[in-house]
């Protein structure tokens, strides 16, 4: 088993190094440079571009560049082209911002996709079960920001809640536990609409699993045991329905980075999605090619992961 | 101990099973279900306004998207053009906005007719990429998975190739390689494609391994058939049902993504109109136009509805172990 | 036949169709069958004739588009059909056991196969955990599973087939039930294993006294096995007998038919004679006597009218016109 731990991990590595190379690649050869963000500042001269291309070695051939980076990265003297700044730290400062968030629209997605799913698949052609499958379309078919557009729209004509940011303007000084209280109530509306489409999606699932399950041969056979109802669903049918969702933690970290640049451009939130935002459109290779890197390696952890787990939870697979 | 005869070939007794072709059988399914039909409607409805809208606004101006009107700006759906200031050329049909004006004075009606052609277009081509992409890749690993390039395998080099793209964060992928690209609708086209195929080569690498061990392929590779024939005769006819569904569905995903990058900046660009680009523009004149948001809005949300629920309709009509109930 | 008698379980006319989207299937039609206490009584019939269905259907236990749409299922004197779900939970797995064709899928994979049967004895006599381990550990001995200390905490993917039907035996007679419904309980397993398993049966049996439902579709396993035979075709009971006339003097045609389709040891027949025509689904059966379009002995009056269950001989009832005649009404 140990010897499929490492093999595994060896993979995961030498895929790593593939993708931030392909990733590399991609942002290098695109058109566009940092010294082209703004070509109508009168401040820039060619001397300037030229100084800023070397300082920055856009002139060396694409793999000395990324050796560069990959050096400065495990160095941690990787800077931004921005401003700067070291970039490890700031992409830290970002995710910290980011993670209140995160966990919020996760803790809801999971917490409202189960239930939803497990009862619409025990109650196949209910009411119940018609109702939330149209809704779970509807809002799987909605563009994200439309929705959040108009949530925003009703929440601030007839409820109080903080609708952007982080946190109110000037409560920095306030005592502990209102600054605390005040952030909790920012995070409420932001992380509600970041977990609908996550909410519809992952209860469709649960719903066919679920289903799937029900129609096995050994839940005849809890039923012939004269085992009572619930336990035939709650014990013999969730038990199986749930061993595939420990594989979705993998697709879970990711989501961090890609899922959020959407939501936190709505919601003025300066986490890491938005970190990537402007990173974007200043043409910081650096900050995008780490939040990519970062990405990557969240992925291949994750589903390293959601393997060993797999192998935990479901007694017919063993790691070899 | 001896079994009853469980096969008998059928002499002279009629046929009882009821005959009907596959497709037959796919579309009884589907019919059943009623959101679904309605939904394929409003499909073929769309296609028509998509072609009209590229008729009218491209071919045959009959209703021009880029007339720009100043004096008529933010005019709600159904009101009248000021017909006295306008000259012949700039006034909408009729006279009459039917789904009012924008910032510019430009006509809501004439921009959607049109961006619903670009809109559609985008999805399709996007899906179009991606399902071909999918289905050569997926093909090549199932069907020559154990042929060896040097030390590696083709299937464990397709597979990981598969798993790297898989790795990529893909919305921030996509919008990377949008924002440094030239702003190009063929871009967004291609990048999409390019980077929503992983699905569709793993399900066909999966259905064609499964189906090469099946005895009609079996059989044709012991008649020495040729491979190209097996794959496109036998094959890809077999492997296509989840391809269809997942087509179906990607052009919905498309669609969204499109309007998501529109709300970063990064969407199609002016004087193109799609209906991302209308209603991220919208969302700026949300109090004093709302018209201007919720009209893409609910399009949006209508067509993509639309295609979910036919795609799913699909995945329920052509999953045989469902079929018998 | 059951005289004299109190039958323990008696199913009377029942009736199940499944309703699918192509419309109603109506799948049994109106069988009736009695089952004495102790005794083994089959029910044979090709696939799809509806015997499994019968099975599921006498303990309610039919998935979805299946639905009991008429007759009594009478065990000691309660209606089945009729009883509300709580107290038919209290006879699934406790007075009636049952066992399936499929060991492979029948057992939940997730759990133990210990836990699964200590399940049965939880529910039904409420035994604490530790004792319930004990209990399980005899059974898994009676049912010849060795070593069972050390296979009472294995998975179902550890064990052989032929040992998961042991297992699955073991849980249904836990409780030790007074029916055992054993619906194809060898089909799927090697034939040497099918003898051990069938031996295991018959041993318990005798053991506990109970009586079995033996659905199969092998002749061979039913005279061995069996007291009584029902042979179903098409959704009917067509023919009901005990063992010993049914083999010597077989009256339905379609009864004829299957045995003339068996070998014979001694008899080094040519060929093995194949029945003409496929079975009928349920969506279509034809007009008159279901049989009639494959019966070698068929008349005009086949396809017009459907034939009732008459007594041919003494404690031999069949469904064919060739008899109608013959019988003193």
């Amino acid at each position: 088993m140990w010897s499929y731990l490492l093999r595994n991990l060896l993979q995961r590595l030498l895929l790593l190094v593939l993708i931030s190379f392909l990733a590399h690649a991609v942002v290098h050869l695109a058109p566009g440079e940092p010294s082209e963000v703004d070509p109508s500042n009168p401040r820039m001269k060619p001397e300037d571009i030229a100084r800023i291309r070397a300082a920055f070695h856009l002139d060396e051939p694409l793999h000395l560049q990324y050796l560069y980076w990959l050096r400065d990265l495990v160095t941690g003297e990787l800077k931004s082209f921005k401003d700067s700044q070291p970039v490890l730290p700031k992409i830290w400062r970002r995710f910290l911002n980011s993670l209140p968030l995160f966990l919020c629209a996760t803790l809801i997605v999971w917490s409202l996709s189960f239930p939803t799913g497990i009862h619409a698949a025990i109650r196949r052609g209910s009411l119940y079960d018609r109702t939330t499958t149209v809704l779970a379309y509807a809002f799987i078919s909605i563009p994200g920001f439309f929705l959040s557009y108009l949530v925003i729209l009703w929440v601030v004509h007839t409820l109080n809640v903080p609708v952007i940011g982080m946190q109110t303007f000037g409560m920095e000084n306030a005592q502990p536990f209102y600054r605390w209280m005040d952030r909790l109530w920012h995070l409420v509306i932001p992380s509600f609409m970041s977990a609908i489409a996550g909410i519809a999606v992952l209860s469709r699932y649960v719903r066919s699993q679920m289903l799937e399950v029900i129609g096995q041969d050994y839940i005849r056979t809890a039923r012939a045991k004269g085992l009572p109802e619930e336990t035939v669903m709650y014990r013999h049918a969730l038990r199986n329905a749930l061993l595939p969702f420990v594989t979705m933690f993998g697709f879970l970290l990711p989501a961090l980075i890609g899922g959020s640049v959407i939501f936190e451009q709505i919601f003025a939130w300066p986490g890491l999605g938005r970190l990537g935002y402007e990173a974007i459109l200043a043409r910081d290779f650096p900050v995008i090619l780490t939040l990519n890197f970062i990405a990557a390696a969240l992925t291949l952890a994750g589903t390293f992961l959601s393997d060993i787990l797999y192998a935990v939870v479901d007694p017919r697979i063993r790691l070899q | 101990m001896a079994d009853l005869p469980r096969t008998v070939a059928p002499v002279d007794t009629v046929d009882l099973a009821m005959p009907e072709t596959p497709l037959q059988e796919v579309w009884r399914v589907f019919r059943k279900d009623r959101l679904a039909v309605a939904s394929l409607g409003v499909l073929l409805a769309l296609l028509v306004v998509a072609i009209a809208g590229k008729v009218l606004t491209d071919w045959i101006v009959l209703v021009n998207p880029e007339t720009v009107r100043l004096p008529e700006k933010f005019k709600p759906p159904m009101s009248y053009a000021a017909t006295e200031l306008l000259s012949v050329a700039d006034r909408p049909p009729f006279g009459l906005y039917l789904l009012g004006t924008d910032e510019l004075g430009r006509d809501v009606f004439a921009r959607m007719l049109q961006g619903s052609f670009v809109s559609l277009s985008i999805g399709f081509i996007a899906v179009g990429i991606s399902v071909l992409i999918g289905i050569v890749l997926g093909g090549l690993a199932g069907f020559y998975g154990e042929v060896k390039l040097g030390f590696i395998s083709v299937d464990t080099l397709i597979m990981r190739f598969t798993d790297v793209m898989l790795c990529f964060p893909t919305f921030f992928l996509i919008l990377t390689v949008v924002a440094l690209l030239p702003p190009s609708i063929y871009n967004i086209m291609i990048v999409i494609g390019l980077t929503s195929w992983m699905g569709t080569a793993r399900f066909v690498r999966a259905e064609f391994l499964a189906l090469r061990e099946q005895d009609f392929v079996v059989a044709a590779q012991a008649l020495g058939l040729p491979a190209w024939r097996i794959i496109f005769r036998h094959m890809v006819p077999n492997a296509i049902a989840p391809v269809l569904v997942s087509a179906t569905i990607g052009v919905a995903s498309a669609i969204l993504t499109e309007s998501a990058l529109s709300f970063l900046g990064f969407g199609v660009q002016p004087p193109y109109a799609t209906w991302g680009n209308i209603l991220a523009d919208g969302k700026n004149f949300i109090f004093d136009a709302p018209w201007l948001f919720f009209i893409p809005g609910c399009a949006i949300l209508t067509v993509v509805l639309a295609f979910n629920l036919v795609g799913e309709a699909l995945r329920e009509a052509l999953n045989p172990r469902l079929r018998r109930r | 036949m059951a005289t004299g008698k109190r039958p323990l379980l008696a199913v009377s006319d029942l009736r199940v169709s499944f309703f699918t989207d192509r419309g109603e299937a109506p799948a049994v039609r109106g069988v009736s069958l009695a089952i004495p206490p102790g005794q083994t009584v089959a029910l044979v019939g090709e696939s799809g004739c509806g015997k499994s269905t019968v099975a599921l259907a006498i303990l309610r236990l039919l998935s979805d588009p299946g639905r009991i749409v008429g007759g009594r299922v009478v065990f000691k004197g309660q209606d089945l059909v009729s009883l509300p779900e709580p107290a038919l939970r209290a006879i699934r797995g406790k007075e009636i056991g049952m066992i399936f064709q499929e060991p492979m899928t029948s057992l939940n994979p997730v759990f133990p196969i210990g836990e699964q049967i200590a399940e049965v004895l939880h529910v039904h006599l409420g035994l604490p955990k530790r004792e319930a381990r004990l209990e399980v550990l005899r059974l898994l001995e009676k049912v010849g599973i060795a070593p069972a200390a050390r296979r009472i905490d294995q998975y179902p993917h550890e064990l052989s087939g032929g040992m998961k039907q042991r297992v699955m035996i073991a849980m249904a007679l836990a409780c030790q039930p007074d029916l055992l419904i054993a619906d194809e309980p060898t089909t799927a397993l090697d034939v040497t294993v099918q003898a051990q398993i069938l031996e295991l049966l018959q041993e318990l049996q005798q053991e506990l006294h109970m009586a079995i439902l033996l659905i199969t579709h092998n002749l061979g396993i039913v005279a061995q096995f069996a007291q009584e035979v029902h042979v179903m075709y098409a959704g009917k009971i067509v023919e009901h007998a005990s063992v010993h006339p049914l083999f010597q003097h077989p009256l339905h045609p379609y009864t004829q038919a299957l045995l003339k389709a068996l070998p014979r040891p001694g008899h080094r027949a040519e060929r093995l004679a194949a029945i003409a025509g496929t079975v009928p689904t349920p969506f279509q059966y034809p007009p008159g006597c279901a049989f009639a379009p494959r019966c070698p002995e068929v008349l005009a009056h086949c396809s017009m009218q459907e034939p009732s269950c008459l007594e041919a001989a003494p404690c031999h009832a069949v469904a064919c016109w060739l008899y109608a005649g013959s019988v003193q009404r």
